[in-house]
């Protein structure tokens, strides 16, 4: 049997798996399986190419292994409300992973006497030179945020909230996809600008004491391996968990000064992976109706924070992510419709007053997960130690200037198709200030800062069809460094 | 270099970024071959690939294996470079990827594939790009549906009924489209 044939013969068992009465029609199943596998384009794979990317790639790495800062040595501190999972002997404990313990009374009380204190729960600024940062609009194009994963616990209870607007697709009766044309037009009232000058905030990572936790690093002994054969060992990261019926498991990045919090999945019960067949899929899917009101999720997760003394002294109001429900009660046919499993409560960061958007317009800050089959919170993250440095750059003043740019589609751009088959509206009302976190390149190389813009925020008011629009509000950023950009910068959307 | 790939995960994140070379043979085929299946262009799937990896190596710290597989971390990099290309190459259009453009259109695309591909194309483009995705995820690229959930951000179990259940749908508009459906939802 050929690898064509083994193919068809492991997707159709795979398929009576899951339905035996596909058995009755495999003589035409498995003409179409191999239509299907034989439609599969070449892909004209080189491998010239994938070399020479590879010698590229491996250069690359060099360079960015010079660069990254190694220096972990500094004040670590943690929260001495968060001591009851990071107590020293803990940490000890979970790094070791089996090994034999290091029992150097000295060294175990050097590192509980050190009180560690990452997050002091409270805002930090320190003030720097004007234009300190340098030129913000370093970013390419297709701008240069960390592409990691946002969301505590699985976070994929949200629909994608940083899209840019979404153009209907014609489903079925064939024919391509029908385009829309979306239209920005500013409907809000006079405002204006006094400040010449705004406050651009960069957020100052923090280091890691290297001298307790190198040292013993050092005189550890795994039984597999001699660390004393190596040297500058620094403690970059921590993993540990809770061992329990709900657990939780904890990502502790020394050199961000973040920690994630997140469900011990091996702790959570889940239906969903225990089922074969599609009755008990169904029986288990989270229904609408299992679906707290907002108030019940909030309270929920404030109960989380308080219970494990995370502060939100530096948060404004929570609000819940709720953009898939949004979809879901337009839908005509809701068996068909997403509910999510997971949905996400976020608290704004308040800086300088202020709130803080994402580059889409969302609300950005802390966020708590919560586990909708177990009706508990289920992870945090965005949770670090608010220490910035503050720097005052010039900024656009001029409202006409302002308006064009968020008519323009602001930070994201707009997708304006003048030849699409309709055009929809999208009107935006009177903006407010805010702040916008943004991930910029440093000039001097390294891994990109985290920045918190001035920026207008114009809501979106009023979309004149109903239509499927999910963002809620336009970003302009205000200093003039961005003002230069001949293009807006498309922000890749990760979460 | 003889090396597992968790291991060169956990290496790299420890600075050590030399054994990323370890993950790209790992990953250039299947990525390449994932952009090639959403662009049918040679040069756009390789320049996309070189981004997409180079973008992964940057970001390497921000990796987080607790949230995921590294694979689906570096396939949701690669399918949103893929939408970014189209959206910054044809800002005038919404395009998920190369089955949402019309046959007329002047986007580059290699010939002898686009013929390959008609037959596809009269199914998958008549779906939502998300079906479409998993569709050739599950057929092409062979991801499983936890992969796939994890790149697309569903659960595995919502996936799998949504598509089970357009699969039921499609079953009673065309025979042919309602079992090539089916090919997506094995597990």
């Amino acid at each position: 049997m050929d690898n064509l044939e083994k193919k068809i013969q492991q997707i159709l068992l795979d398929l009576y798996k899951i339905d035996p009465n596909f058995k009755q029609h495999e003589a035409k199943i498995a003409i179409i399986i191999k239509e299907v596998l034989l439609a599969k384009p070449d892909t004209k794979f080189d491998e010239k190419f994938a070399e020479d990317l590879r010698r590229r790639l491996m250069a690359k790495a060099d360079l960015l292994k010079e660069k990254q800062n190694k220096t972990l040595f500094g004040s670590l501190k943690f929260a001495k409300r968060l001591n009851y999972a990071l107590g020293a002997v803990a940490v000890l404990t979970l790094i070791i992973a089996g090994g034999l313990l290091s029992q150097d009374r000295k060294n175990k009380q050097a590192i509980s006497n050190k009180t560690l204190e990452i997050f002091s729960g409270k805002t930090s600024v320190t003030k720097a030179p004007s234009h300190a940062f340098g030129d913000l609009a370093l970013s390419s194009p297709q701008g240069s945020q960390p592409t990691g994963m946002g969301g505590a616990g699985a976070g994929i209870g949200a629909a994608d909230a940083n899209s840019a607007p979404k153009t209907a697709l014609g489903l079925g009766g064939g024919g391509m996809p029908m385009l829309i044309n979306y239209q920005y037009v500013y409907k809000g009232g006079e405002f204006s600008l006094d400040q010449p000058e705004m406050d651009v905030y960069r957020r100052v990572r923090t280091a890691v004491s290297g001298t307790g936790a190198a040292s013993l690093l050092k005189q550890m002994d795994f039984g597999i391996i001699d660390m004393n054969t190596f040297s500058n060992l620094s403690l970059q990261n921590l993993n540990f968990a809770e061992d329990k019926d709900y657990g939780y498991m904890f990502y502790v990045s020394l050199e961000e000064g973040t920690i994630s919090i997140s469900e011990n999945w091996k702790k959570w019960p889940s239906p969903e992976n225990t089922c074969k067949d599609s009755a008990c899929f169904e029986q288990n899917r989270v229904k609408f109706s299992d679906v707290p009101e907002d108030a019940a999720l909030i309270a929920m997760a404030n109960q989380f924070l308080k219970d494990h003394n995370i502060s939100t002294a530096s948060y404004g109001e929570p609000l819940v992510e709720n953009s898939w429900k949004e979809e879901y009660l337009k839908a005509t046919d809701k068996t068909n419709s997403y509910i999510p499993n997971f949905l996400t409560v976020i608290y704004p960061q308040i800086i300088n007053g202020n709130e803080v958007y994402d580059e889409g317009g969302n609300p950005a800050g802390l966020t708590v997960s919560v586990d909708l089959y177990a009706k508990k919170a289920s992870g945090v993250s965005e949770l670090y130690a608010q220490n910035y440095e503050s720097s005052a750059y010039e900024v656009e003043t001029d409202a006409g200037q302002l308006t064009k740019l968020a008519e323009q589609g602001g930070r994201n751009g707009n997708f304006s198709n003048p030849g699409a088959g309709r055009t929809v509206q999208v009107e935006l009302g009177t903006p407010h200030l805010g702040y916008v976190k943004s991930y910029q390149p440093q000039e001097q190389g390294g891994p990109a800062g985290q920045m918190l813009i001035p920026a207008l925020i114009f809501p979106i008011t009023k979309v004149s069809q109903d239509t499927p629009f999910y963002q809620k509000n336009v970003v302009v950023f205000l200093p003039k460094d961005f003002q230069q950009t001949e293009n807006p910068v498309r922000i890749m959307p990760m979460q | 270099m003889n090396i597992s790939e968790t291991e060169a995960i956990s290496l790299c994140q420890q600075g050590q970024l030399e054994y990323f070379g370890a993950l790209y043979d790992l990953y250039i085929r299947k990525i390449y071959d994932f952009t090639y299946f959403r662009t049918h262009h040679k040069e756009t799937a390789e320049d996309l690939t070189a981004t997409i990896f180079s973008k992964a190596l940057e970001n390497f710290s921000q990796y987080q294996p607790q949230k995921g597989s590294f694979s689906s971390w570096l396939y949701r990099i690669a399918k949103n470079a893929i939408i970014d290309h189209y959206r910054t190459s044809k800002p005038n259009a919404s395009l998920e990827d190369a089955w949402d453009v019309p046959a007329a259109a002047n986007v580059e695309r290699d010939a002898d594939t686009a013929i390959k591909l008609e037959k596809a194309r009269q199914l998958l483009s008549k779906l939502a790009p998300q079906q479409r995705d998993i569709v050739t995820m599950r057929v092409w690229d062979g991801l499983s549906y936890r992969e796939i959930s994890e790149i697309l951000g569903l659960s595995e179990a919502n996936a799998k009924m949504i598509f089970s259940r357009t699969l039921a749908k499609l079953n009673k508009e065309t025979a042919f489209a309602a079992v090539s459906l089916l090919l997506a939802w094995i597990s």
